[in-house]
Order: structure tokens, then C-alpha cells, then sequence
């Protein structure tokens, strides 16, 4: 039987056409995916019935809180298909994980390290790492990017070197789509002795997985990517490699013993989760995750893919010019289409598709600037899709374009 | 007057405007952008005392960027440099203002009422207006502020 969108956009207060006055195609979802009811649901039912610090006390709602709190660990560590909870840290989001390995794997650096990233990096995977390079001169090389934006794994070989000892790249490009070969690269990291940290923050939407699989060492992404809560993320690592790491941040919850000169740390993943932790976020995250797992994931992969070809071949039909980036249509990318229209500025076009077709999009640079550079392109316009969007949505952005080249062009 | 963002009078204009007329010799010039979008425009000034002679440069811009840049490029000169600045001054206000009505907005830009409610995007119109005074305030002898 076909996937059938309507069953998730249910789930959704602001889908429900009776919430809102105006039509909504809600197609920035690359950005921020929206939260089903039950997930709001669980987190009100958290704080009103077991509000209260968790790991620190004794009486019974403290108890009640850190039991949730764990079983929210353990639920995430199912969706990724890992079977060691204590493999999953609690952070604010895809950026604050990538942070966290930096500031913790730099300490460990030494002077002409190298990091290898990519020309396709979101900017909280360049960021971080510039900085470290500041404070320690080690050195962060960019591997180059293929003229249909994916990264160019051929060049990998030569460019993991002695001194590398991280790789971090996106596993999904948030501008091109283009997903990122991981069990290809690991094994080229790992031949050299290196570790590869994966940015999932556009992957982990696509339903529950296998992580260990892919190969990598540390993968992180965002809450509110995958129908949860902002404020919230994961960073996961492999239990062995976590164990030796040093702390970040530091703080209380991640204490064993505090001298005045010196202090010992807590095992992961308490470590790593320095002061009081985002608890009610990391309930609704767990609930995201369950919800999301409990939908047709397979129905919906398949319908998110049919949806992203209908977008690509709809627009490269429309006269006036459009190029769309990333992987050809055939070729495996996750559900969003990046574009340009000759002579038309993103902003402009997403400004139309507001007010006049009901469409979210977004545009600009996607925190992606040095991939833009590259490409030479002023910024792109973005239709990112999630689970509830169906074929009115496309008809919606396909003809909201064919007006908006009119009055605009 | 319409309140549609992008009514016929703007989208004219931002057509109008010329891009890529560069001033032979400007007696100053300042780049400003909008890191949010990649606006970019180049403001080049050709003064005598404390007017403005000449205005152009290139605008790399969205449709409001691109059309308050063309009304700047007609009506900036013969100004003085302190009238420019309070027309930038009077423009930022009656963007922010809470009147429902653009009588508050210097003439020449009163087109952009529509743009009061779309917070993000008052920073496009004012642009070329701080790239000017930008390029006014880098302009030796020529200080706005005597
Ligand atoms: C590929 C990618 N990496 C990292 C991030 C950063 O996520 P956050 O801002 O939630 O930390 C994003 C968010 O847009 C992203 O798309």
C-alpha cells in the first residue's frame, strides 16, 4: 500500500487546518522539522509530574527524573542501533557535539596535527576546528568537492596523511543533499589510524539505523531535526575511544572527586554532560525518535524520494533557467532540493513564495558559505522535505515558482 | 499604495537600477554586506566640499536592495553629507514606527511601506544608505561629521 503522509500530518496541531488561517507548505525542514503533539505531550508530562534534577538526589522525584532520563538515553541508543547506551552523551545539538570533540580531541593534539574536513561543511564543522587551530596550531585541510557537491572521496587517499588524526565531514550535505559514502572513508581513516566523526544532523531524520555500521567513530546531530525539541542533541562515540578522552566542559554531573588542585572525572557518558543536563528536551527527543520509529519508515523513504525527483524534474522544466544542485536525479540524496535562478536573488524568492502560495522555503547561504564560494554561486533557495509533506506541497512550490519567475524575472 | 512586498513599483525600479557603472576616480568608496544573505554593494562617491557630486557602484543585491539603491543613485546627489544622514536616520525610523501609514518615510522611498512588517528584510533597503555613509565617514576632508 502507498505511504500515506496524511497519517503522520495528523499528528501535527499546526498541520491541521483548522489551527491556522492560512495555507501552509511547510518545506524548510532541513532547518527545523515541526513537533508532533505527543512529543509536546511527553515533555508537559515530564514536568508536571516528574519535574526535578536528575543524577543528584535521593527522594523520589529526583529518582523518577533520572530513570527518565536514562530510559530516554536507552531510546535513543535503539534508534541508532547501538547496543551500549553509555555510548550516547546529551548535548545542546549538533554544533555543541562537534564543539565537544573538538575542544576534548584537541587537548589531545599535538602541534602540526592535521584535521581534514571538507569544502561541503556546514559552518559548525569548520568553525570549531579553526579554532582549535588557533589555540594549537595543528593545521585543518579541506578535502575538495565534486561539481555535482559531494565530497570527492578520490582525493581522500592523498590527503589522510601520518598526521592526520581526524576526519569530520558532513554525512549528508544540507545544500546539495549529497550523502557522504561512510564505510568507504572509515576504512581509509582507519588505515591510517585516524578517527572519522560523522555530522549526521541531515541523516538521523531518515529513520532508525545502524549506525555502528557506517564505520565511524562519532556521529552527532539535532533534536529538532528529527520532530523533537530544540536545545537538545547527541553526540555518540565509540565507548572505547570516549573512555580516554578528556572533558570539555566541566562542571557538576561529571565529577567523581573535586580536590583543589586536581579533580576526577565520571565514566561516559556522564563526562561529557557537564552541569544539569536539557532533561525535559531529551524526554521529547526520545518520544521524536519512538514516534518517528513506529511510522512506515521504508513507506516513507520511498515516498520522500519520489517527492525530491518530482521537485527536481518540475523545476528543470520551468523556463528561465533553473540549476539545481547536488547528485543527479537517480543518484542517491537526501529529501531536499538546493536551486538558482538566473537573475533571481533567494531571498526575493522565498519572500513570493510566502505571501503569495503559502510556501516555506529558505534561502541564502545555509551556513555553508565556503561551499558557495566554491560553487560561485550568490546563495541557493532551499525545499527540504519531512514525512508529513505530500504531492500538494510540490504542486504548491512547483507553480508558486512558475509565478514567481514571472513577477520577478 | 499597495501592501503587496513586491508591488510593480519596486520591481521596476530594481530593474532601473544599473549595476555595474563604476566612477572614474572616486574620491571615496566602501563595500558593506549583509552576512544573512550575501548582499554586497560598493558605494563610490565623488564630492566637492561637502556634496555629493556623483554616486554609483556595483550592487550584487535582492529586488529591495537593488531598488533602494537606484532611488539612492538619483536623488544622493546635489546633497549635502548631513542631509544624507538623516535621511537614513528618518528612513530606519519609519521602517521601525508602528504608524500604519508612510507618511513618516522620506518621499523618495515611501514604495517601501510595505517592507515595515517584514523585520528582516529592513536591513536590505538600508543598505546602500550605510554603504553612502560608509563611504562619506572614509572620506578624508569630507567628514559628515565637521
Ligand atoms: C549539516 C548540518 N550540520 C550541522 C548543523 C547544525 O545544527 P544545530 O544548529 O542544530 O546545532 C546543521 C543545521 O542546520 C546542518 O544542516
Amino acid at each position: 500500500m502507498a505511504f500515506d503522509p496524511g497519517l503522520a500530518a495528523v499528528d501535527f496541531t499546526i498541520l491541521r487546518s483548522q489551527a491556522r488561517e492560512e495555507e501552509l507548505h511547510y518545506l524548510d525542514n532541513a532547518a527545523m522539522a515541526l513537533i508532533p503533539d505527543c512529543v509536546i505531550n511527553a515533555m508537559v508530562e515530564h514536568d508536571t509530574l516528574r519535574r526535578s534534577n536528575v543524577k543528584r538526589g535521593s527522594h523520589r522525584l529526583a529518582e523518577e527524573a533520572t530513570e527518565a532520563f536514562e530510559k530516554a538515553r536507552a531510546a535513543v541508543a535503539d534508534y541508532l542501533g547501538v547496543s551500549d547506551p553509555d555510548e550516547v552523551v546529551f548535548t545542546g545539538g549538533a554544533t555543541a557535539g562537534i564543539n565537544i570533540l573538538a575542544h576534548s580531541l584537541g587537548l589531545m593534539f599535538e602541534r602540526n596535527d592535521e584535521v581534514l574536513i571538507s569544502q561541503l561543511e556546514h559552518h559548525s564543522n569548520i568553525i570549531p576546528w579553526q579554532v582549535i587551530q588557533q589555540r594549537q596550531g595543528i593545521k585543518v585541510r579541506y578535502l575538495p568537492v565534486t561539481p555535482d557537491g559531494r565530497i570527492n572521496l578520490e582525493r581522500a587517499e592523498d590527503m589522510i596523511k601520518s598526521r592526520t588524526r581526524i576526519v569530520s565531514v558532513t554525512h549528508g550535505s544540507n545544500v546539495t543533499g549529497a550523502i557522504t559514502d561512510a564505510r568507504t572513508l572509515s576504512g581509509l581513516v582507519h588505515d591510517r589510524g585516524a578517527f572519522l566523526i560523522l555530522d549526521g544532523a541531515q541523516t538521523a531524520p531518515g529513520g532508525p539505523m545502524d549506525l555502528p555500521a557506517l564505520g565511524a567513530d562519532f556521529y552527532v546531530f539535532s533534536g529538532h531535526k528529527v520532530y523533537g525539541p530544540t536545545g537538545v542533541g547527541i553526540l555518540w562515540g565509540r565507548k572505547e575511544i570516549l573512555k580516554n578522552m578528556p572533558p570539555a566542559l566541566g562542571g557538576g554531573e561529571m565529577i567523581q572527586d573535586v580536590g583543589l588542585e586536581k579533580s576526577t572525572f565520571l565514566d561516559p557518558p556522564h563526562r561529557f554532560e557537564a552541569g544539569t543536563p536539557p532533561v525535559t528536551q531529551a524526554i521529547g527527543l526520545a518520544a521524536a525518535v519512538k514516534w518517528l520509529a513506529a511510522k512506515d519508515v521504508k513507506g516513507m523513504r520511498g515516498h520522500l524520494r519520489r517527492l525530491t525527483l518530482r521537485i527536481m524534474e518540475g523545476l528543470t522544466q520551468l523556463s528561465g533557467g533553473i540549476k539545481i544542485l547536488g547528485p543527479e536525479t537517480g543518484m542517491e540524496r537526501i529529501p531536499l532540493v538546493s536551486f538558482c535562478v538566473e537573475g533571481l536573488h533567494p531571498h526575493d524568492i522565498c519572500q513570493v513564495m510566502n505571501d503569495r502560495h503559502g510556501v516555506a522555503l529558505r534561502g541564502g547561504f545555509h551556513c555553508a558559505q565556503p561551499l558557495h564560494d566554491f560553487l560561485k554561486i550568490d546563495g541557493t533557495t532551499r525545499a527540504s522535505l519531512a514525512i508529513y509533506n505530500n504531492d500538494n506541497d510540490v504542486d504548491a512550490l512547483l507553480n508558486g515558482m512558475e509565478d514567481c519567475m514571472k513577477i520577478l524575472g | 499604495m499597495s501592501n503587496d512586498l513586491y508591488h510593480e513599483q519596486i520591481i521596476e525600479r530594481a530593474k532601473r537600477s544599473d549595476n555595474n557603472i563604476r566612477l572614474e576616480n572616486p574620491d571615496c568608496s566602501a563595500t558593506v554586506s549583509n552576512p544573512l544573505c550575501g548582499d554586497r554593494i560598493t558605494v563610490e562617491l565623488k564630492m566637492e566640499g561637502d556634496v555629493i557630486k556623483a554616486i554609483s557602484g556595483p550592487v550584487k543585491g535582492c529586488v529591495l536592495c537593488k531598488a533602494s539603491a537606484s532611488i539612492l543613485a538619483e536623488i544622493a546627489v546635489g546633497m549635502k553629507c548631513d542631509e544624507l544622514k538623516s535621511m537614513a536616520s528618518d528612513l530606519g525610523q519609519a521602517l521601525k514606527s508602528q504608524a500604519d501609514n508612510n507618511e513618516s518615510f522620506p518621499k523618495a522611498y515611501r514604495m517601501f511601506y510595505p517592507v515595515k512588517k517584514h523585520k528582516s528584510r529592513h536591513s536590505c533597503v538600508m543598505l546602500p544608505l550605510e554603504g553612502a555613509l560608509k563611504a562619506i565617514s572614509e572620506c578624508k576632508g569630507h567628514s559628515g561629521d565637521k
